[in-house]
Formats: structure tokens, C-alpha cells, sequence
């Protein structure tokens, strides 16, 4: 399995949630377990560049490369060390994160959005984050969530 | 306090602040971070502001452990004055300081170090202290200069504290005191949106949080909790060991765990044995469906008050004086904390009879001590460490969640450190929750329509001293005994000076189901975001906006009309102003029920806390056919004193609100006469960003005035300011929450 560029020998049965492979196996923290249902979208991680809800997915269907929270950087630029992806840094300039936990999954997804549609409207950031299964934050952080898009967007459009 | 290796010693200046060899600065607090940014970031600010320091110096917080920090109390209200005038009776506060709890006992311990610092240094240059100027943790007389790193150099800032407080309670320790303080005039790194460090670390997954807590040799743990909140253990399941090979049963009393080195393989294991496990049966709640209706049939009378502010006699005699009154009941459902993270904890129980417990506990020194109660051990064996993990907004008050304690239990039986992660659905069946509420508010109107008698009485079964460990409860081993606090306490602050008879009696009682259930569970109290003030909030300004309207008044003016404080009058007038509101009363002159197609609506809530002054107007839309309520637009004006960081604190302004939304519209818990039925976000929603209105928050800034509660209580405020839009809107006033449409569409089809 390669996950954020690097290939992997998964020793997990194939029934295993990809999640409990990438936090106890590859030791990545970036997906956080919210639901063990795919509800709420902590999770998240992106599979050739879709989101997936890994509390869900066995690792033995997973099909392609798995980006995490991770490897968000090398995905946006796979030569450039130490900056960080367009949707992350908005993240920090928006200061979103409350307790933090769910913004994983929001990164992911808004990741996922941006690539199918770099400049989305309003009502499309908001469908994307609660439909057909949403992102939950507990933390209120919402409207954060959408200024940092909107920011990421412009930030990723002026490349 | 007694010597041990295991404590720090609080009355040494050592254990609160260290400068470093590059000048920077590392401090201790008991006080943990819940994603507010109060320590993180807002300390670090107090800090740096008192040493004369840029932000970015302050490298290094330690919160929470108990081995590692002076006692910080309960993590909530740890700025604001009026929580320490509550909690610690107003010893130690300081006449230049707006602050309190844990921001002051920082503040103080900066300007100590200060002082120290400036002393050295006029030692060293040979120049009196008056002629000395620090900037950026360099001192100079003009001539010379020395920097903080050097003048510490040789021995690190230490000095013998006064220090008292409530050990191990919620009130935590204050340093005495009151060394000179910055002036707030000059304050320069408090008031600006200084970026919180703790932020760049969660969106690049560096944080070291409680999810990512490993020990050597540690077996992960399922729980297999009873069917219901009242069952025993019948006879427990079978686990095949071919198929199951890593996995180890552990039952104790009701408590029945399985362990793994390998977490899928716990999973799997528990699920196997829950389906061959059986528990006695046991029916003794009432019922979600019949909540309001059960506790309409409790005798009240029969429980003895609280708490109750007023005099009854004068207040009933006032109300049956008055010419008109307005009279009605307001119900609130149990609601659930629903953190995102379902509960985790690591314990390990060790040889050398110390115990160490990993939790993100909002009072790790209370968890730690029942925890010695529950393993019969000396408490000061025993270390609660905190990481951080999802907020639980109240949760863990009393220190304690559910895990934690089956962990310790778990670590004590294999002799290794053990891993409890609960899963959703036991998360939302075995957790903690707060209390329903039923208010029965009465105004008495006077010929003009001015209020001049107003009773509040407020009825909540649960009780908030629940502080049982839930491990013990299952595995029948010692825990303290329940006792009755918020539920029975009177939280609003009667903010109308011109009505002088305001009474409000509180009374709370026991857990539903606890006393009837053979393990005594029943649904478990425990306080949430604005505990019973939500509440009390909603009933007592529900009334407000329902006397305004019987008096045909506009709700703005109608409260203008019974204040004299002038920082309610601020925030009134300043939302009436960014919200455009056009004065009239409701309902609306197009309010209409019946129809189809939609009607609109606007409506206003307001809340006083420990200081903070909130005054918020919501518009809404009903659509009739559907039975649905959206919010479309919400505008809040906040007074919460000093601003220490103008951007965390509206974020906690507009997290609050959007909390309180969700709270009104969507959350309900839901069970039977045997467990709760709402078990996944499915069943027990929360809001989506979808559902969020457009959200504008000003904020005023009074550097003169303590600092009030700022990042909790604007969840209060939706509930009124949404039902009075409803009522704006459809001219039928709603009394219970949430509005689902369901219970919208009983509303509007009442006749």
C-alpha cells in the first residue's frame, strides 16, 4: 500500500479499518477515530485524491494511494521541504482549530473540494462539508472553516 | 502540604516559571487547555506582558499533570473574577488585576519574577531599580545593559509564595500577594491577536494529544458494557481463542473487558462476547417520549429547594396585587456533551505502587484522587496526566469521564498499562449527560405593562456532584457518594433592577433511574457548557420576551425599560444597531401559523455571566409545510471586559453561538424505559455547517472592568433569541426545545 508517496507492507488482516493500520501500524496521527461509522468525517483521508472515511474502508479494498494529513505538503509540492499546503497554512491564518480534533478530516475534505472545484461558492462549501455525510465539529468552528477555504482557494489560484 | 516526590511544591516561585539560557520562558499551571486558547495562548500573554517579553518568548507550558503543575483547580473560569470570587471566596485577588483563578495567579508570578530580575540587574549595573528598563529580556540603566539569561545564570528565580486555596477542589490554589503589575495602559502583547501555538501543531498532526498516547507492553481494552443502564451480569459470552488468540477477558463485578495487543482484534473480540453475554433485564426510566410529562408528575414540593433568592412571601404577594399576568411551563430535553472523540484513557498501575493515568480531565487532581479512593491507595500515588483530545465542554468537571476509571481498574488486574477507547455507541450510552429542565415562570404586569413581580421556578432531576467513578459503579469497588450543587443553584443574575420582586427557587434531585437501577447508573448528571444557567437563562428570558409582547412593547425597549445596568443597556444597544431592528412588538404584523410556504421572523435573547454582558438578535424562517425552522442571520454583542486576543475570543464567541443553535434546533437525548436509544450522530444530530446562519459578533472592550466569562456562555443566548423569532413569526409561542418538526408541527397545528 503506498500512503503519502511511500510504499508499505501492511501486516493487518484485510478486514481491518484502514484507520487502525494508519495509526497503529504506519504511526500517523492525523486521523482521528469519531464515530467508527463514517458520520462525522474525522477520519477522513484522501484515496487518489477523494476522500474516503478510513473508519470504514478495510484496508484490504483500499485502491490506490492514500494520502493523510500527513502528506498534504508533498502533495501539493513534491520538491519544496518545510511549506505547507495552501489549505493548511489558511488553516493556521484563520486560527480555525478549537480542541482541534476534527480539523483532519476538514482539511481532507476541503482538500478534496478544491481539487474538483478551485473557486467554490458559499452554498458549495457548505454542501461539501455536510452532504451526503458531513464533517461534525463539535467546537462551533464552521464559519472558520469556510474563510479558510475561501482563502486556501485564492491562495492555490494565484499558482 | 505534605512532602512528596510525586507533588511540586507550590510556594516556591520555581515551580510556577523558569527563564532559559536564550530568554525564553517556561511556565507551569495547573490549568489545562480545552481549545479556548486560555492557556495556550492567552497565559502565555500575561506572561509575556508582565516580564516584558514579546510573545513568541514564552516557549514552554506545561499544563495539567499533577506531578508536573501547582494545583490549578477545575479548568473553567480560570480568568475571569467573578469564578474566583466564587470558587476561592475572593482570597488573593489583586486591586490592579481584572483577572482571576489561574490568568492571576500567572500575572502575579510574572510580576514576582520581574521583580526579581530588575533586583539582580541592579546589582549587577550598580544602578537603582527605578532608573532600569526592561525590553525584551534585556535590562539597561543607558550605560550598561544585562541580559534575563545572564541575570539567571548563576541560580534560577526561585522565592518562598504565600499560596492557599481549596487542594484537590475546584477552586484550585491562588498565590497571595499583590506585587506591583504592569499598568494596563502600557499593555501592548495582551489586547492583540497574538496567534495561538497550539494551532500550527494540530493542522500539521505534530500534537502530541491523548489519541496518540503509547506505552511499552500496553494491551488495548473494549469494554462490553450491560444491555442496559440497570442490568447485571447474568452469565458472560464465549470467546473462541482459534479465532481470537491475542484476546483476554477481565470481568470484575458488572465490569467485563476484553484486552489485546492488537486493537482490531479487541474490537472484534468484544463484539463476539457482547452477542453471547446476557444481562438481567431492567425497565425504570421513564422514557424520553414521556420526560416532560414525568417530570410534570413529580411533587416538587416535596423536594426541598436549593437555593432561593427573594423573598416568597412579598413576591407572591406582589404577583396577586398585579392586575394582569403572564404564566407558562418551559421544558428542556437531556442533552448529550458529544465530544468528537469517543472516551479514551491510559492507565497504568505499576509495581512500584504508583499509578498513572493519561485523560483529558478538566480537574486531573479530583480524577486523581478518586481514583486512589476507588484502588484504596494514598493519592499521592497517584498521577493524572493530561493530554489533550476532542473538548467535552464540562464533561470531565469533577475529573472523571468513564474510561479512566475501567483503565486503572484494567491496569490493576493484568499488571500492564492498558487502553480504553470506548466506542461511539457506548460513548453516548455510558457517558454522562445534562440534566432536563422544567421551569414554571410567572410575571406579574402592572396597568402599563411593566413587570413588577416575576417567580421563577426551576426543576432539574440531576445532580451534579455526581462525581461516581463509572468503573467503580460496574465493578463494585469504593467511590465517593453523591451530592447536589449545580442543579439546586440560581445562576442568573437578575439583571432588571427596576422589578423588585424577583424570586427564583431551584431545586434539583436525583438521577432518573439512579436510585432504581441495581447498579445505581440511571442517567448520570454531569454539568454542560453554561450548566442549569442555560437553563434558567431560557426560562426567565423566554417570559421577558413573552411579557413584552403581552405588554405590546418592543422586546429591546421592553428590557431598556426595566435596567439600569448600564453594560446590559451597551450590548442592547449595540446589537439593536448592527442588526437593523426595526422597533415594534411581536409577533409580526404578518405572523402567520396556517397557510403553507414560509413565514419569517426575528427575535432576542440576551445572558449576564461572571462578568459577560451578551445581547444577540436571531432571524429565522419557518416553513409551515415542512414544520422546519432555519436560522438565517444571527448578530451577538459581547462585553466581557479587558480583551486579552481579539481573534480566540470571537471564535469562542461565535463556537458558543454556534453550539447554542444546534442545542435549539437539533439536540435531544433519546431513550427508553432501559437505555438510551440515541447511540450515533444519526440519532443524537448536531449541527452542520449547512445549518449555520451568517454569524456578526462586536465585541466592546472595557479595560477598566474585570474580566468576565467570555469563551462559555454565548450558547445561552440562541435558545431565547430563536424561540422569540418563532413567535415573531407564526404568533404561537414555543415553550420546548429542540425545534424539531415534530414538535414544531404540534405546535403550529395546536389549536
Amino acid at each position: 500500500m503506498v500512503v503519502n508517496g511511500c510504499e508499505h507492507r501492511v501486516i493487518s488482516s484485510a478486514a481491518c479499518p484502514l484507520l487502525y493500520v494508519l495509526r497503529n501500524e504506519l504511526g500517523l496521527s492525523g486521523p482521528k477515530l469519531g464515530c467508527g461509522a463514517g458520520d462525522c468525517g474525522a477520519c477522513a483521508v484522501l484515496v487518489n485524491g477523494r476522500e474516503v472515511r478510513s473508519c470504514i474502508t478495510p484496508v484490504g479494498e483500499v485502491d490506490g494511494e492514500v494520502t493523510t494529513l500527513e502528506g498534504l505538503p508533498q502533495l501539493w509540492d513534491p520538491h519544496s521541504e518545510g511549506v505547507l499546503h495552501p489549505v493548511q497554512q489558511a488553516w493556521i491564518d484563520e486560527q480555525v482549530p478549537q480542541c482541534g480534533y476534527c480539523q483532519n478530516g476538514m482539511m481532507i475534505a476541503a482538500v478534496d473540494l478544491l481539487s474538483r472545484s478551485l473557486n467554490p461558492s458559499v452554498p458549495e462549501i457548505k454542501q461539501a462539508f455536510s452532504e451526503p455525510d458531513p464533517h461534525l465539529c463539535r467546537c462551533g468552528t464552521y464559519g472558520a472553516i469556510l474563510r479558510a477555504v475561501e482563502r486556501a482557494s485564492a491562495a492555490m489560484r494565484c499558482r | 502540604m505534605k512532602e512528596s516526590p510525586l507533588r511540586l511544591d507550590p510556594a516556591r516561585l520555581a515551580s510556577w516559571i523558569r527563564i532559559g539560557p536564550d530568554n525564553t520562558v517556561a511556565i507551569r499551571t495547573g490549568v489545562s487547555d480545552f481549545g479556548q486558547g486560555v492557556v495556550g495562548t492567552a497565559f502565555r500573554q500575561i506572561v509575556a506582558e508582565e516580564l516584558r517579553l514579546p510573545f513568541e518568548a514564552i516557549t514552554d507550558v506545561v499544563t495539567g499533570d499533577t506531578d508536573q503543575t501547582p494545583d490549578g483547580g477545575i479548568s473553567a473560569g480560570s480568568m475571569n473574577r467573578s469564578a474566583h470570587d466564587l470558587l476561592l471566596g475572593g482570597v488573593g485577588v489583586h486591586p490592579d488585576s481584572p483577572f482571576g483563578r489561574g490568568a492571576l495567579n500567572l500575572q502575579k508570578i510574572s510580576a514576582y519574577a520581574y521583580g526579581l530580575l530588575m533586583t539582580r540587574a541592579s546589582r549587577v549595573l550598580g544602578t537603582p531599580v527605578e532608573a532600569l528598563t526592561a525590553i525584551d529580556g534585556v535590562v539597561s540603566d543607558g550605560a550598561g545593559s544585562v541580559s534575563y539569561a545572564d541575570l539567571v545564570s548563576d541560580a534560577p528565580l526561585d522565592m518562598e509564595l504565600e499560596v492557599t486555596g481549596y487542594p484537590e477542589g475546584m477552586g484550585g490554589l491562588i498565590v497571595l500577594g499583590t506585587p506591583p503589575l504592569m499598568p494596563k495602559s502600557e499593555w501592548r502583547v495582551i489586547g492583540a491577536s497574538a496567534p495561538s501555538p497550539d494551532i500550527r501543531s494540530i493542522v500539521t498532526a505534530q500534537i502530541d494529544d491523548l489519541s496518540n498516547v503509547r506505552l511499552p507492553g500496553m494491551l488495548h481494552a473494549r469494554i462490553v458494557h450491560p444491555r442496559t443502564l440497570g442490568s447485571t451480569l447474568i452469565s458472560l459470552g464465549h470467546l473462541d481463542a482459534d479465532v481470537y488468540p491475542t484476546a483476554e477477558v477481565i470481568v470484575r463485578g458488572n465490569l467485563v473487558a476484553v484486552l489485546s495487543p492488537d486493537e482490531w482484534e479487541a474490537v472484534r473480540a468484544a463484539e463476539a462476547l457482547d452477542e453471547t453475554t446476557t444481562w438481567s433485564d431492567w425497565r425504570e426510566l421513564p422514557g424520553s417520549d414521556r420526560l416532560i410529562e414525568a417530570m410534570l408528575e413529580t411533587d416538587w414540593s416535596q423536594v426541598q429547594p436549593g437555593e432561593t433568592s427573594g423573598n416568597r412571601l412579598e413576591v407572591e404577594k406582589a404577583l396577586h396585587a398585579a392586575p394582569r399576568s403572564v404564566h407558562a411551563f418551559y421544558a428542556l430535553p437531556f442533552y448529550k456533551h458529544a465530544p468528537m472523540s469517543p472516551d479514551v484513557a491510559i492507565a497504568d498501575v505499576r509495581g512500584d505502587g504508583t499509578t498513572h493515568v493519561w485523560a483529558f480531565s478538566q480537574q486531573p487532581r479530583m480524577l486523581g484522587q478518586k481514583i486512589a479512593t476507588m484502588l484504596e491507595t494514598d493519592p499521592d500515588n497517584v498521577v493524572v496526566h493530561v493530554a489533550r483530545g476532542a473538548a467535552g465542554f464540562g464533561r470531565t468537571t469533577g475529573g472523571d469521564s468513564g474510561a479512566d476509571s475501567e483503565a486503572a481498574i484494567l491496569s490493576k488486574i493484568c499488571g500492564r498499562p492498558v487502553r480504553v477507547q470506548w466506542s461511539r455507541e457506548a460513548d453516548f450510552a455510558w457517558s454522562t449527560q445534562h440534566a432536563p429542565y422544567l421551569g414554571e415562570v410567572t410575571a406579574g404586569l402592572d396597568e402599563d405593562g411593566r413587570v413588577v413581580a416575576f417567580m421563577a421556578e426551576h426543576h432539574q432531576p440531576g445532580n451534579s456532584g455526581d462525581g461516581r467513578l463509572l468503573g467503580a459503579l460496574l465493578a463494585g469497588m469504593p467511590t465517593e457518594p453523591v451530592s447536589a450543587f449545580y442543579t439546586t443553584r440560581s445562576f442568573v443574575e437578575w439583571p432588571y433592577d427596576r422589578v423588585e420582586q424577583y424570586l427564583a427557587v431551584c431545586r434539583g434531585a436525583e438521577n432518573i433511574g439512579q436510585m432504581e437501577s441495581p447498579i445505581q447508573v440511571g442517567l448520570r448528571h454531569r454539568s454542560m457548557r453554561s450548566p442549569a444557567h442555560f437553563h434558567q437563562n431560557f426560562a426567565i428570558e423566554s417570559m421577558m420576551n413573552e411579557a413584552a409582547a403581552t405588554a405590546e412593547v418592543d422586546p429591546i425597549q421592553y428590557r431598556l425599560d426595566h435596567t439600569t445596568d448600564a453594560r446590559l443597556i451597551a450590548v442592547l444597544e449595540l446589537v439593536k444597531n448592527m442588526s437593523g431592528w426595526q422597533s415594534r412588538p411581536s409577533p409580526s404584523p404578518t405572523a402567520r401559523s396556517t397557510g403553507g410556504g414560509v413565514v419569517r421572523g426575528r427575535g432576542l435573547g440576551i445572558v449576564i455571566r461572571h462578568g459577560g454582558y451578551f445581547a444577540a438578535v436571531a432571524e429565522i424562517t419557518v416553513d409551515l409545510a415542512q414544520a422546519t425552522v432555519g436560522v438565517d442571520h444571527y448578530w451577538l454583542a459581547a462585553d466581557v471586559g479587558p480583551i486579552v486576543n481579539p481573534t480566540l475570543l470571537r471564535r469562542n464567541l461565535e463556537g458558543g453561538t454556534v453550539m447554542g443553535i444546534s442545542q435549539t434546533l437539533v439536540e435531544e437525548l433519546e431513550f427508553d424505559t432501559s437505555a438510551i436509544t440515541s447511540t450515533d450522530f444519526r440519532s443524537y444530530p448536531i449541527l452542520t455547517m449547512a445549518e449555520i446562519p451568517e454569524i456578526e459578533i462586536e465585541i466592546i472592550d472595557r479595560r477598566d472592568a474585570s474580566a468576565g466569562q467570555a469563551a462559555e456562555p454565548t450558547n445561552m443566548i440562541p435558545p431565547v433569541a430563536i424561540a422569540a423569532a418563532f413567535f415573531d413569526a407564526t404568533a404561537r409561542p414555543i415553550r420546548r426545545l429542540p425545534l424539531r418538526p415534530k414538535y414544531v408541527r404540534a405546535e403550529l397545528n395546536e389549536s
